[in-house]
């Protein structure tokens, strides 16, 4: 399922993939998969991607 | 002497191959993150599978095929049929490589499947791969080996470049 709040927050931020990439620290590739719904982040990233958009665990990943 | 020059180019070429890949390996290696990491262990995993089934096939047709194949290109094949499926599935899953250094990979693997094409050319020609007429595959055609892996790996690379070139590198 495809995690459109997670690429809402990141366009409301104006950042690109690759910004938010390398600002958590992994591959543009990761955050596509994670928005695409391809791929399960593990709670470290989860929280690095929340830090980095200045929201809660709840309001990015939560259903 | 001069007969055996090509070899000993290819042999120096493999080496030195070998090292740069290393050395990238080390640079990157600490870039990987925990999606690409987990999609490695997959192709290792995947990898591994398929070598124990190649060889389980092998071992039941074994009186057909020791016609063909000797023994030292079936490790030849199990060697590199590892690393061509732990590559490719890397790559097809962006788990291998970053794509700052997808361009000069590309080069290199041009460079290294022209060159195995060529010497089995010129070991086809010679005769090294027949047996009383027959064809009979042994240690020697590792050059055939060579050449399809790292075209295969040349062609998953192609394919991913292509694909995020489509994708515009955002919002894929």
């Amino acid at each position: 399922m495809k995690n459109l709040k997670l690429k809402a927050a990141r366009v409301g931020k104006d950042l690109s993939q690759q910004a938010l990439a390398d600002l958590v620290g992994v591959s543009r590739q990761t955050i596509a998969a994670v928005e695409k719904g391809d791929y399960n982040p593990t709670i470290k990233l989860c929280l690095a991607i929340c830090k980095a958009l200045d929201k809660t665990l709840d309001e990015l990943f939560w259903e | 002497m001069l007969h055996i020059l090509p070899h000993l180019i290819l042999v120096g070429f493999v080496i030195a191959a070998f090292f740069y890949l290393v050395k990238v390996r080390r640079q990157t290696s600490r870039q990987y993150d925990e999606r690409q990491l987990l999609l490695q262990k997959q192709a290792y995993t995947n990898a591994a599978w398929t070598v124990l089934l190649v060889d389980l096939a092998i071992a039941i047709e074994g009186a057909v095929l020791e016609q063909y194949l000797s023994l030292s290109f079936v490790g030849f094949l199990n060697i590199f049929l590892l690393v061509a499926i732990y590559a490719v599935s890397s790559i097809l899953t962006d788990a291998y490589f970053l794509a700052t250094n997808k361009k000069r990979m590309i080069v290199l693997y041009v460079l290294v499947c022209s060159l195995q094409v060529f010497t089995f050319y010129q070991q086809w020609t010679d005769g090294d791969f027949t047996q009383d007429g027959h064809l009979y595959l042994t240690d020697r055609a590792s050059t055939l080996l060579a050449a399809l892996t790292f075209g295969a790996i040349l062609l998953a690379t192609l394919y991913k470049v292509w694909k995020e070139k489509r994708e515009g590198g955002d919002d894929a």
